[in-house]
């Protein structure tokens, strides 16, 4: 008697990795089931709790919390025992966190996947730029992502790299006039001003209007030119696909031969449902993949899930330029600064990427003045005056897999399902292939300022977050050393997949989405050709 | 009850008359400390017009002033006491030119929090201390688009949410460049 499966695949988690997988399995003719931990939120809810949020700095506030669906801002959801307090910023919402991204859509360059065997540092991928690039081919066109084809994304002035099967699907916008002003000026200081690519469409794209300047990348685009994960999950469910919301995935339940037979999950409702399938994949971001493969008890022989957790930790400058460059017009970010991208120097320290950052600055202005007790006409002549002239630097570093930098679950404390919440250890204390880096974007800090004719505002931020999840269910070439091979199935049970940026073994200085997405796509390339 | 709003109203909106007028402000004073005397309690009239004078405007919004007001007296129950003060305070100094404001909280150290409070409610639109990275925190939402720290660009940048242009209207620089 044949078995019966409640689906062939089922995807835990609707963010933008697990809704394009899930969509090509559905394109492919599979039956799919995704579930999600939260619920559908129209996007004009969210516009609305953001305009009317006293917290504009805070990502993660227009986004829903609940006791069975914790924000990771909930002081009762994490808990921190290194010297750097940790936060992953995961929103719980069909579409996931792709909701509040800046939408940065780098591929990494072939040398970021082979840092051991080239620089020493870090680990190899477990596969060549050429396996994966037709996947960000396509995670690029289902992105929409706008990019420059001529552009030398290794900084080095060179000709296009890396390289492309396809041109962008999109392309790159215009500069705005405050990127140009920073370019040319600083440019001739030798750094590389290079477009960033970014899935925020300029031009009508697949249902979604063209970005017109709303300032509002982070927390949320109000009228989705700008990719969200969501976009993905309709599109999934249009194809078949199953969503079933307000059901949190808790235990994978394990059978004969290694195989996960089921995953169970729960409803704030006091619903338990199990649930079978000949494959699943987890994609539930880099933080609570690894939580549900330590809850559930599998993939983790080597006592690998959740270890090696990497970030692009970073620093920021804010200074006042000697003209007016009008931050503030169009997105919130455009390019990237490179000077250190990279080179035989990886061995000895970080890359490092420069982002100039392009928000309205006017809180940013006022809070200062207030501070410093400006008030009446000067007050108003002086927020015009500085919002002119401000300029926003954030830099991110490549930062190693440790083995004690991880995510574990906690000892004391559970949500309102009773499933353990999260506790980190992050610490960069005493690692001198960042602080060298550190010592080098001080003196590019200089050198910008010098450039601009600038007055400092801050240069002394302390290690910075960016919520770029990586190496907590690393990927490679032995079953001792890491937790899926290149195809995202777990060493330990051949139809269990991850999806998810936790994935990636060495973490380069890009934003690690379209990694994530490309790597999801090829695994779900791999699951159609045998379920 | 009636009749002491309005009459606290009135009072608001001679003082709006003139503040408003600017240059008429100095024959006016005389009668400005025996008005004051007048308010015993802070009512949302009397904060409206407060704010008027401490954010050198002269129309506030009514809606985001009584929300203000709401906001600062929940935080701190001795807010509207305060405020009263102030207003005093500012009477008696005469004090009608925020650019003299410096002198007066010099002078008035105890008082100058609560009128810096005001000010920043008004051009922040939040009170409290928002929290980036956390959910629970003090803060309190008072105005977004008509928060007044957007006044001074407004015909150069967007409040955020509210685009204004159209897809590329950014690679060139504000028509007031020159003047910037």
């Amino acid at each position: 008697m044949a078995t019966e499966f409640d689906a062939d695949v089922i995807v835990i988690g609707s963010g933008a990795i697990g809704s394009n997988a899930a969509h090509l399995l559905a394109q492919r003719g599979k039956s799919v089931i995704i579930l999600e931990t939260g619920e559908w939120i129209p996007r004009w809810k969210i516009v609305e709790n953001f305009r009317s949020s006293p917290r504009k700095n805070n990502l993660n506030d227009p986004y829903p919390t609940f006791p069975w669906a914790m924000s990771s801002f909930d002081p009762d959801y994490i808990e921190n025992t290194g010297n750097f307090h940790y936060v992953p910023y995961q929103l719980l919402l069909v579409g996931g966190t792709t909701w509040h991204w800046a939408a940065a859509t780098w591929r990494f360059l072939p040398n970021d996947m082979k840092m051991k065997s080239l620089y020493g540092v870090s680990n190899d991928w477990p596969m060549e730029y050429s396996d994966l690039e037709p996947w960000y081919d396509l995670a690029e066109y289902n992105l929409g992502v706008a990019g420059s084809d001529t552009d030398d994304q290794s900084g080095h002035a060179g000709a296009a790299h890396p390289p492309r099967s396809k041109p962008y699907p999109v392309t790159a916008e215009g500069e705005t006039y405050y990127f140009q002003r920073l370019k040319d000026r600083i440019g001739k200081e030798g750094y590389n001003f290079i477009h960033e690519p970014n899935g925020r469409t300029n031009k009508p794209y697949d249902g979604r209007p063209a970005c017109s300047g709303n300032n509002n990348c982070m927390p949320v685009c109000p009228i989705g030119a700008m990719y969200s994960g969501d976009v993905h999950a309709r599109h999934a469910q249009n194809a078949g696909a199953k969503i079933i919301t307000d059901a949190t995935a808790y235990n994978l339940e394990k059978g004969e031969g290694g195989k996960i037979v089921a995953v169970h999950y729960r409803s704030s409702k006091g619903a338990d449902v199990r649930l079978t399938a000949k494959a699943f994949i987890v994609a539930a971001n880099g933080i609570e993949t690894p939580k549900l493969l330590l809850f559930s008890d599998v993939a983790n022989s080597n006592d690998l899930v959740g270890r090696h957790l990497m970030d692009h930790s970073g620093i920021s400058l804010i200074f006042t330029a000697d003209e007016p460059l009008w931050p503030g017009r169009g997105q919130v970010q455009q390019g990237a600064i490179f000077k250190w991208r990279d080179g035989d120097w990886r061995g000895q320290h970080s890359a490092i990427k420069h982002a100039p950052h392009n928000n309205v600055p006017n809180r940013d202005v006022a809070e200062m003045l207030i501070k410093q007790g400006v008030v009446g006409p000067e007050l108003d002549e002086q927020i015009r005056h500085l919002s002119a002239r401000w300029v926003v630097i954030e830099s991110m570093f490549e930062t190693l897999p440790r083995a004690t930098n991880r995510v574990t679950l906690s000892t004391t404390k559970k949500d309102a399902l009773g499933i353990p919440t999260l506790s980190f250890n992050y610490d960069l204390d005493g690692d001198e292939y960042v602080e060298k880096a550190r010592d080098l974007c001080m003196d590019d800090y200089g050198n910008f300022v010098r450039a601009m004719g600038g007055k400092v505002i801050n240069d002394k931020t302390g290690w910075q977050n960016h919520a770029h999840v990586m190496g907590t269910v690393m990927m490679g070439d032995d079953a001792k050393t890491s937790v899926t091979n290149h195809e995202g199935r777990t060493w330990d049970h051949d139809n269990l997949f991850l999806a998810t940026t936790g994935l990636l073994p060495s973490s380069s200085v890009l934003n690690p989405t379209l990694a994530g997405i490309a790597l999801g796509l090829r695994t779900a390339d791999i699951i159609a050709k045998e379920v | 009850m009636t009749e002491n709003l309005d009459r606290k109203g009135l009072i608001s909106r001679r003082r709006l008359i003139g503040l408003s007028v600017g240059g008429v402000l100095v024959a006016s004073l005389g009668c400005l400390p025996t008005l004051a005397v007048a308010q015993e309690a802070m009512d949302q009239a009397g904060f409206q017009a407060l704010s008027q004078r401490l954010t050198g405007r002269t129309v506030l919004d009514k809606v985001i002033s009584d929300r203000a007001f709401a906001a600062l007296t929940a935080e701190d129950a001795g807010f509207p006491a305060a405020a009263v003060r102030l207003t005093a305070a500012l009477d008696q100094a005469g004090l009608v030119d925020m650019r003299e404001f410096k002198q007066f909280a010099a002078a008035n150290p105890e008082l100058a929090p609560t009128a810096m409070k005001i000010i920043s409610a008004w051009y922040l639109g939040y009170t409290g201390t928002p929290e980036g990275e956390a959910n629970h925190d003090d803060a309190r939402f008072v105005a977004f688009a008509g928060a007044l720290m957007y006044e001074p660009t407004k015909d150069v940048t967007i409040v955020p949410t509210y685009a204004r242009g159209h897809t590329n209207y950014w690679v060139d620089p504000p028509a007031t460049l020159a003047t910037d």
